[in-house]
């Protein structure tokens, strides 16, 4: 077992060497996206201001600083996720349309683990340092006082969070096994139903009325992601949440493994 | 100029999207999302009883129909695929053909973009249609004719601006050779400018005055505006014929960028 993860941890080392590698080629590539993907964050950081102003500093319950410390946990999931998921998990229906799929099985290493950790995009890293920073000046100005204790739940609830985006992301990339329509139109199609379901988690859950909050936190648990990060530092959640956020994670690894394994006995190839 | 060649280029185009129309309804099926969550905060902000001077004086019907005829124009006057088509297209080398073909590259875009345009808009108009239908209530409805003929207009300006700014950038591939990183950034500064965020009236004064002399609010809030009656005569003659300014400054420039590049193509890839 011990042998088996060191392994593995080998070989995620040396996908992020050869992508480090590769982004270096491209320095000029590399420092282009990294401004631009920040710029995006400074549109929304504009947005969450404008609305504070209007609402003389209470949007719904929410202060100025507490919506700018949302933001900063919503950044840090989102470029986490673009960091380590999201140029993986999006490249299975093109793999399946194209038949490419057929090299990724014949690895000697888990097929899953291949398809989900192959690439690592560091243009994020700035983003993931303006998170850092749009929350911890929030934090400040806020007026709390810094835990340890709360800091380490805090980064493995994002990590949670990632996880259930991945979990999501994988679950429809699936979805091309079995709809050859979806599977023909590349990555386009779960791609938009991800952000689509996304959407969902990237603002304040006040938005939504108190019966929509239990839907999106206990059946369609897409508050679990950015919100229950945020409130466990900045607000107060119940034990009952948190809990139900990671056992919510391991239910859904485990539906997504069976989809991920009833998909390949469906897997026919292609152009070979 | 032989417009039948380009009928020719349209009547083949129109083929080519109707293949894929599932792709235009899952498109709408997918964007709803954003949508729903816009009109759910404002209904929460209304419903807790914000002031609606604080929001430069948007009424909830207001603000809900911004938000619907925003997002429905956001998906309708943006060719997301264009940028990336056209940039392709110069790195692979296709465009060669065209230098070659008696037909000019920038119409024949422009032959696609309007069979694309409709489609698009045969397929969306029902869906939009219904989110209207379920918020019948509080829409705004515009009752009066030549409003509705200047929004037209304001709407096919808005496509051809949108049109021009994204060829423009997609032509910069003749000196980065890759703008895909571009791509979402482009894509999410324009929805931000031209209003896909939230009204530009919620901006300070000398933001707005400063963005109504850039080519992107014309391509989502001033139509809205319009249809709302957000403006008088006299200021829609004023943007109106800034954004006519700014349709001739894109193809000048379109037409500049394009010639000097295709001085500096390689035709890689051929």
């Amino acid at each position: 077992m011990i042998k088996s993860i060191k392994k593995y941890l080998t070989i995620y080392y040396m996908f992020v060497r050869s992508c480090l590698i590769k982004e270096m080629e491209r320095r000029g590539n590399f420092l282009l996206m990294s401004v631009t993907t920040t710029f995006l964050n400074l549109y929304f950081l504009f947005y969450y201001l404008v609305l504070a102003d209007r609402m003389s500093n209470n949007f719904l319950g929410w202060s100025k600083n507490e919506l700018l410390f949302f933001l900063g946990t919503e950044i840090l999931c989102h470029s986490t996720f673009m960091a380590t998921c999201f140029y993986n998990v999006f490249t299975l229906p093109d793999h399946v349309r194209t038949g490419s799929f057929d090299f990724l099985l014949i690895k000697p290493v888990n097929t899953r683990f291949l398809l989900s950790t192959r690439n690592f995009n560091f243009s994020t890293f700035s983003q993931i340092l303006f998170g850092i920073a749009l929350t911890t000046y929030s934090y400040i100005k806020l007026g709390f006082k810094f835990s340890l204790a709360k800091l380490l739940l805090f980064i493995i609830l994002i990590l949670n969070s990632v996880m259930i985006m991945y979990l999501i992301g994988f679950t429809l990339m699936c979805l091309a096994f079995y709809f050859t329509k979806i599977s023909s139109y590349g990555s386009v199609l779960p791609y938009r139903g991800f952000f689509a379901i996304y959407w969902f988690a990237r603002r304040p859950e006040n938005i939504f009325s108190s019966h929509v909050i239990q839907l999106l936190t206990y059946i369609c648990p897409v508050l679990l992601i950015v919100n229950l990060p945020c409130k466990w530092m900045i607000r107060s959640t119940s034990p009952k949440t948190i809990i139900w956020a990671f056992v919510f994670s391991i239910l859904f690894f485990a539906l997504s493994h069976i989809l991920w394994k009833k998909g390949l006995q469906k897997y026919e190839s292609a152009s070979s | 100029m032989q417009i039948s060649k380009y009928v020719s280029i349209m009547k083949v185009s129109m083929q080519d999207n109707l293949e894929y129309r599932f792709n235009f309804f899952t498109t709408f099926i997918f964007m709803i999302a954003p949508l729903a969550v816009h009109i759910c905060l404002w209904s929460t902000v209304y419903g807790v009883g914000v002031s609606k001077e604080n929001l430069s004086n948007y009424s909830y019907q207001m603000m809900l129909t911004y938000t619907i005829l925003g997002h429905c124009l956001d998906k309708f006057t943006g060719d997301v695929n264009l940028q990336l088509r056209v940039s392709s297209e110069i790195r692979d080398g296709v465009i060669s053909k065209y230098l070659l073909l008696p037909v000019s590259y920038f119409n024949t875009n422009v032959s696609y973009l309007i069979t694309n345009r409709l489609v698009y808009f045969v397929t969306l108009i029902v869906p939009y249609l219904a989110v209207i239908f379920c918020f019948r209530s509080q829409f705004m409805f515009n009752t009066e004719p030549l409003y509705y003929l200047v929004f037209i207009v304001a709407i096919l300006m808005a496509i051809f601006i949108s049109f021009m700014v994204n060829h423009l950038i997609a032509l910069a591939t003749f000196w980065l050779k890759d703008v895909t990183s571009l791509y979402v950034f482009t894509q999410s500064t324009f929805s931000f400018l031209a209003g896909g965020y939230f009204t530009l009236d919620l901006l300070p004064a000398w933001a707005f005055n400063l963005l109504m002399h850039t080519p992107f609010p014309y391509i989502l809030y001033f139509p809205v505006a319009i249809y709302m009656k957000k403006m008088n005569p006299g200021q829609i003659q004023h943007y109106g014929l800034i954004a006519c300014i700014w349709i001739v400054i894109l193809l000048v420039l379109n037409a500049i960028v394009w010639k000097r590049g295709v001085k500096r193509y390689s035709a890689d890839g051929m």
